[in-house]
Parts: structure tokens; sequence; C-alpha cells
């Protein structure tokens, strides 16, 4: 098209290019017409009538099909939604509580503590093996130690006091592991122990022996500086925690029996720092006891 | 040191004796208004005393601890909210 700058021209020129189309249009359209005229009007009719029969049908068809199917496939889609909604929750609830069990387990299995021995204050290899079916509170120290571990050794001596004059009267050994081997002999570890109570029993041992129980416990112990003037003078950072160590349950003990387990003495049960008073471990640890003992009752019941 | 001695416990108690008298001393001088320099040069005579009952080791860790005390106190005495009670704790 010509391009003009005016827009009258332009508009005369639009409107001759659409007359234009326009005769082209119906005379295409009646060249179109003709020939399928010339081919019959019924055969072009019945044509027309199948084609569109066709469609309809496949419309009316689907159309059908559609409605019929449609509350249909609306419920069908809400149910399978729904229970698949609901089997996701209940996977997940289930997760969830596995999750919680083993979490719980791992707390309760945690891998602190396990079978040691040592030398105790006669001299003698002792261990958990010969401690085994006693509640156990275990300390880590030093002889040396200034002021934190004779305040919590005299701590757990009242633990074990407070628990034993209780309703239950249930036993529970003391006991300290030196993790100053080098300076703590066991007769100094026996007049150490003795000092405290004649129950406290006290074990040291080679520097080998003594890092593996505490690393069996997890106990960190590092020993400080020596002061210039005396040369075995120093001291020893150590984790400062008390572990309650108890009795396996019953039926644990007659399955391991059975199939041969490993021995599953010094369970580890719970810890107590520092900032615990005799008076909270000690009933912290009745109840522990308390419930160990209802358990095991249940394990028992549960095995005959 | 005392290793020798016939009582371990006993050797203990001499030497937190001797501690308590040193820190009383430093504390009452401290309470003076005087400095801590000034306080350690008026406790020689405790601090002797300290150092004859208890082993090196123990008078350095009884120091550091008494200082960590007072440090605390005097924090808590500013105001100080001492949030992480564990972390303070001895």
């Amino acid at each position: 098209m010509k391009k003009s700058c005016y827009s009258g021209e332009l508009e005369t020129n639009l409107q001759k290019d659409l007359k234009k189309l326009n005769e082209i249009l119906k005379t295409g359209i009646s060249e179109t017409e003709s020939p399928t005229e010339t081919f019959g009007t019924n055969s072009t009719k019945r044509i027309d009538k199948n084609f569109m029969n066709f469609r309809k049908q496949a419309e009316q068809e689907a159309f059908n099909r559609s409605s019929i199917f449609n509350w249909k496939t609306v419920l069908g889609t809400f149910a399978v939604g729904a229970s698949c909604l609901a089997a996701l929750f209940y996977i997940k609830k289930i997760r969830l509580e596995e999750r919680e069990k083993h979490r719980k387990q791992t707390a309760g299995k945690a891998r602190i503590g396990g079978e040691w021995k040592l030398m105790n204050t006669e001299g003698k290899i002792e261990g958990s093996e010969e401690l085994r079916g006693n509640w156990l509170l275990m300390y880590f120290g030093f002889t040396n130690c200034p002021d934190i571990c004779p305040d919590e050794i005299e701590k757990m001596v009242k633990v074990v006091e407070i628990i034993e004059s209780g309703k239950e009267h249930t036993p529970i050994v003391p006991v300290f592991i030196s993790v100053d081997p080098e300076r703590d002999s066991v007769a100094r570890v026996k007049e150490y122990c003795s000092e405290f109570s004649e129950k406290l029993r006290g074990y040291t041992g080679t520097q080998d022996e003594v890092n593996t129980v505490a690393k069996t416990f997890r106990v960190y112990h590092s020993q400080g500086p020596r002061t210039s003037k005396q040369e075995d003078d120093y001291i020893v950072d150590h984790t400062v925690i008390m572990y309650l160590i108890g009795k396996a349950l019953t039926s644990y003990f007659f399955f391991s029996y059975l199939f041969s387990f490993k021995d599953p003495s010094g369970q580890f049960h719970d810890y107590y720092g520092q900032n615990r008073k005799a008076e909270e471990i000690a009933n912290v640890i009745q109840m522990k006891v308390l419930k160990y003992q209802a358990q095991n009752r249940k394990s028992l019941l549960n095995l005959f | 040191m005392g290793q020798e001695e016939p009582s371990l416990k006993s050797e203990r108690r001499k030497c937190y004796i001797a501690r308590d008298n040193y820190v009383d001393c430093i504390d009452k001088f401290l309470a003076q208004g005087k400095t801590e320099k000034e306080a350690e040069k008026n406790c020689r005579a405790e601090r002797k005393n300290f150092d004859g009952n208890c082993p090196t080791s123990w008078v350095n860790h009884f120091i550091r601890k008494y200082q960590f005390e007072r440090y605390k106190k005097t924090l808590s005495e500013q105001g100080v909210n001492i949030a992480d009670r564990n972390a303070l704790s001895d």
C-alpha cells in the first residue's frame, strides 16, 4: 500500500481495499461452493450430515461421559485425595512416633558406660563384673583435688545415705575412679576413700586402664600444668558428673543368657551435674528405682 | 603437701582454713577501699600461711576461683543480669 501522510487519503484507501476484499471473498465463496453443488445435492448433504453426526455424536458422548463421570470423578478425587492425605498423616504420625521412640532409645541407650576393670583398694582387679546387680553411683576424680571432688564425693555419700535410709532401703554403691593414676596409688585411693565413707569403693590403675574406663564413660580429663616448685603438683581438669549405673531388666538378663548376648551389666541410667543437690539427686534416683522395679515386674510378666 | 600425713582430710581442712583466712583478709582490706595490690601487701602473713598449708596448684586454683567470684559479685552489683547461670556457676 502506498504510504500517505493524510488521514483522509488513508481512509479512502482503506475503504477501497475493504471493498476489494469483500468482492474477492464473495466470488471465492461462490467459487468454492459451486464445485460441491455440481457433485450432487444428495451426496453432499449426506456427507455433511454424517460428518456433523459424527461430530455431534462424539460431542454428545463426550458430554454424556463427562456429565456422568463428573460427579463421580469429583467424588472419587475427593475420596482418593482424602485417603491419601489420611495415609500421609498416618505415616507422618508413625514416623514421628518412631523418631521419638528412637530418640528416647538412643537417649536411654546412650553409649555411656559399659564393662570396665580396674584395681580396687585391696590391689585386686575388680570392675563391672563384680559390681553387677548393684545400683552404682560413679564419680571420676583425683585424690589431690582441691575442693570440687571432696564436695562431690561428700554429696555422693549423702545421696547414698538418704536413699538407703529411705522407704525402699535401696542399696547403692558409691564408686570413685581416679583419673590421676600417676599420683593415685592403690594405698592413696584407699586412704582417700575411707575418709569419706566405708561404703565408698575406690579404683585406680595404669594410665592406659584409666584412660579406657574414662573413655567408656565419656569422661574428659586433662592434666594441668605442673607448678615449677614441686614436680608432682598439678591439678587435673575433668568432667564433674555423677553417673547412675543400674541393673538391666531381669528379662533382658534372661534373654542375654538364652542368646548369649554381651553382658548387660553396667547400664547407664542417669547422670547428675555439679549443680544438683544431694536431696534432689536422691529423689530422682528413688523415682528411677521405683520405675525400674515396675518395669521389671512387667517384663517378667510378659516373659511367662 | 601432706601426702605422707596420716589424714588427707585434715590436711584439706587445714588448707581450707588458711585459704579462708587469706580471703577474709583480702576482703577486709578491699572493703576499706584499698586496691587489690595494697590488700595483698597487707595480707602477706596470711598468704604465707596459705602457701604453707596448701599445694601451690591449690593456691593458684583457689585464688583464681576467688577472683572469679569477686568479678561475678561486682558484675551483679553493677546490675548486670547474669542470664547464663550455668556458665558462671562454679
